[in-house]
């Protein structure tokens, strides 16, 4: 994780209702600190929140690095790994990749995901990914604590949000000062950025 | 729907039709019928664009019902892309309103002798065949506002672009949808140009003064079709994400898994995904007015697909659903979604499978034809197809011809038919659907995910070395059955894990038609289909040989999981060897 000299920070405020930016969150990881050897599921409990029955209900697939996890207790994560997760997906692919495991055999022979080995440091940054309702869900609360991720991810986010044209309904602050949504991208300087999301 | 209407294009006299009876066809629908039909009555060997070829248009066994879900429509024959048998399925409204009329399916038969354009109209009243010179190398959107300035607003149509009339392999026969537009395409395989060498540019389909089809049992059908219902508004992927975002919800998590096929499949992830993802897509839809949740035909209660406008707030086509967004996106390496709807406008008009002519110009792309990325580029190649240059009859002709003509060994096809949007070394058990399917390279062959409700050929062991093979058997038997009752596959999710669902939809066919089907009856069903498919396919003069995946995906490891295609040609072998 950068120092804070080295972080950007960007507070969004924006209009009652319009949740487009917590979809659009869709993809873009964001990094999250975490104690060495932490599992899967402490990850989803402690560090996003999320009860054991929304997890149950809710979170269908789960990617460590790209590989399906199946046992989120046992499953390790390791230091600078990525966890996707996923509400229910369609398809053969869904179902391959399904938690659980029903039709795995379709996944390949040699794909199962490597558990993490605990790095000697207390505390490893991973990036986490939301996907489709799990973004839906989930991001209005992160993004009203803040979320950290690259300036280069942000960048992109940032291009497809104001693709939206929704520049002219957003209220934008770069580190405390108001900015013109269009002209924030070339304020960002290299590394991170700290977003936060407000609506009022 | 106990009869079959055959129209016979000649090339004896001019043409022609008659009604029968459905008589041994009874009991099918949907791509069971069609395969039947084609399987009965047309020589395997014959030229798929010759006159004793046929074109068969066959909604399913509860078309023009009250039934969700039921308006799917197969259109089979032999494929001039593959050689083999081809069912290729479509949403829109014309399946309801065939069924209505009372017909289980439509048969272009013959050839006419000169070379004249013509277009059908079904109604109450009968049918009109008429020649239509003003209709030649018109785009289906212009072709469907002639036909409603001259049939009136009440109609639906079935109908081909230029490309169908030019009879290129990746041609598609279009079905508009609710809003009359030709927006829905069985798109597979060639049919398209089929329908053209038959010599018919659209059906129009009046089914005004028509009723809707009555039960056998009213209320047992009514109750079982509020189970259904119910059962899809439940389940997460139907009730939920479908809706939501449609199939483009994939993009994102099949990127992240590695499987997504990414510059004429020499990757596994593509950097642009989160911009051309469902969830950005959704929001796009929104932002502009237009519809991220709509059907493709009145009754569907599912509504995965959706209404695109352009920059301005005005409608451009459907919204593109995962496959099309693969094809023109990731697979061309092209992350700009307004590109990519263009693009689904222009195959729509044009009449040509996004899957196929997607995987084309990633081959040709790789051939130096265009720059991966350039969506302008792919535009202007497109655009190609649709004014019938040399380049664009060739790249029309699909992916294998076009690597042919380049010189391109990295081309994604299996039976010469385009590889979908998931790449089979990520996904392995896909793979062996691809490389096993009656119709070539398909992700819907194996795209149900039935076989432990429908129970067939037993319990699978998922951890087995075999469970591949025996999974994408079983998938197979499961979509064929699934096809047959003209239902969307994707009411698979919730049959998988609702066995109530499943009973419902049984429940609904039975009480429709006074039947006492059981959970193996239909399971029976798609493996009957599927044995008429192969047994097609070998005597038009497949092997084994033409199961398999092209070389590289065993010897090319994908990004970023260094996977290569394990599953080795003897287990391929052994997928049918019950049959
Ligand atoms: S779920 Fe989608 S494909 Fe299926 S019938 Fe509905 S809109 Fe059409």
């Amino acid at each position: 994780m950068e120092t804070t000299a080295e972080i950007n920070r960007v507070d969004i405020e924006m209009a009652p209702g319009s949740t487009g930016i917590f979809s659009m969150l869709s993809g873009y990881g964001f990094f999250i600190e975490a104690p060495a050897g932490i599992s899967v599921n402490a990850l989803l409990q402690k560090k996003l929140g999320l009860d054991a029955g929304y997890i149950e209900k809710h979170i269908q697939t789960i990617l460590h690095d790209g590989k399906p996890v199946d046992d989120i207790d046992g499953w390790k994560i390791k230091e600078d790994s990525t966890i996707a997760l996923s509400a229910a997906l369609p398809g053969l692919f869904g179902a391959a990749f399904r938690r659980g495991g029903k039709f795995a055999a379709l996944r390949p022979r040699e794909m199962p995901a490597e558990s993490g080995r605990h790095p000697e440091n207390d505390a490893i940054t991973i990036t986490v990914k939301l996907f489709n309702l799990s973004a839906r869900e989930l991001g209005p609360q992160l993004l009203q604590n803040g979320i950290q991720m690259s300036a280069e991810t942000f960048l992109s986010l940032w291009k497809n949000i104001l693709k939206l044209d929704r520049g002219k309904s957003l209220n934008v602050l770069l580190n405390g000062n108001k900015i013109d949504p269009h002209t924030l991208a070339e304020s960002i300087r290299p590394v991170n950025v700290l977003l936060s999301v407000l609506t009022h | 729907m106990d009869k079959i209407l055959r129209i016979n294009m000649g090339p004896n006299g001019e043409p022609s039709y008659t009604t029968e009876p459905i008589g041994d066809f009874a009991g099918l629908g949907g791509r069971g019928l069609t395969s039947a039909i084609i399987a009965k009555e047309v020589p395997p060997t014959c030229h798929a664009l010759g006159e004793e070829n046929k074109l068969v248009i066959a909604p399913g066994l509860l078309g023009g019902t009250t039934g969700a879900m039921s308006g799917r429509v197969s259109v089979g024959c032999k494929s001039p892309l593959t050689g083999g048998i081809k069912e290729a399925n479509s949403g829109g409204q014309p399946a309801q309103m065939i069924g209505r009329l009372g017909y289980a399916a439509i048969v272009l038969e013959g050839k006419p002798a000169e070379d004249k354009l013509y277009k059908i109209r079904i109604s109450t009243e009968g049918v009109e065949i008429a020649a239509d010179p003003e209709l030649k190398m018109k785009g289906n959107y212009d072709v469907v506002e002639r036909m409603k300035k001259e049939y009136g607003d009440k109609i639906a149509c079935v109908s081909i672009g230029q490309a169908g009339e030019m009879k290129l392999a990746s041609s598609t026969v279009a079905f508009t949808d609710m809003e009359q537009r030709p927006a829905r395409h069985a798109a597979r395989g060639g049919v398209g140009a089929v329908m053209g060498s038959k010599g018919v540019k659209v059906i129009v389909i009046d089914d005004t003064g028509a009723s809707m089809r009555s039960p056998k049992d009213p209320e047992k059908f009514k109750a079982a079709n509020r189970a259904f219902v119910d059962g899809l508004k439940k389940h997460p992927v139907t009730g939920e994400g479908l809706p939501a975002y449609g199939t483009n919800v994939l993009t994102n998590v099949v990127n992240e898994a590695g499987g997504y096929p990414t510059y004429n499949f020499k990757t596994g992830r593509f950097k642009g995904a989160a911009a051309i993802s469902g969830e950005n897509q959704a929001e796009i839809m929104k932002a502009r007015g237009g519809q991220p949740t709509h059907g493709c035909h009145r009754g569907c209660v599912i509504r995965c697909s959706g209404i695109w406008h352009d920059k301005d707030g005005h409608y451009l086509t459907k919204q593109p659903e995962y496959e099309t967004v693969w094809a023109h996106g990731g697979n061309c390496g092209i992350d700009d979604l307004d590109v990519i709807a263009m693009l689904d406008r222009l195959d729509d008009d044009y009449g040509i499978d996004t899957i196929e002519i997607g995987a084309t110009i990633g081959v040709a792309m790789e051939a130096g034809l265009a720059e991966f990325g350039d969506g302008q580029a792919a535009i202007n190649l497109v655009k190609e197809v649709g004014k019938g240059t040399p380049l664009g009859r060739i790249l029309g002709s699909g992916a294998a011809v076009t690597g042919k003509v380049f010189g391109i060994e990295r081309v994604p096809v299996v039976k010469n038919q385009a590889m979908p949007a998931y790449d089979p070394r990520a996904v392995q058990g896909m793979g062996v659907t691809y490389a096993t399917s009656t119709m070539g390279a398909d992700h819907t062959a194996g795209y149900s995910v039935t076989a432990n409700i429908l129970g067939v050929g037993g319990s699978v062991d998922p951890l087995a070395p075999a469970g591949q093979v025996e999974l994408s058997r079983n998938l197979q038997y499961a979509t064929a059955a699934i096809d047959s009752t003209g239902m969307c596959l994707f009411i698979a999710f919730a049959v998988l894990d609702q066995p109530e669902t499943f009973q419902a939809l049984i429940d609904m066919i039975n009480a429709f038609h006074g039947l006492e089907l059981t959970a193996d009856d239909v399971t029976a069903l798609g493996k009957k289909v599927t044995k008429i498919e192969r047994d097609f396919n070998e005597k038009a003069g497949f092997t084994n040989k033409d199961d398999r995946l092209p070389d590289y995906f065993k010897k090319e490891a994908l990004a970023p999981h260094n996977v290569t295609f394990a599953v080795t040609d003897e287990d391929l072998d052994t997928v049918f060897a019950d049959l």
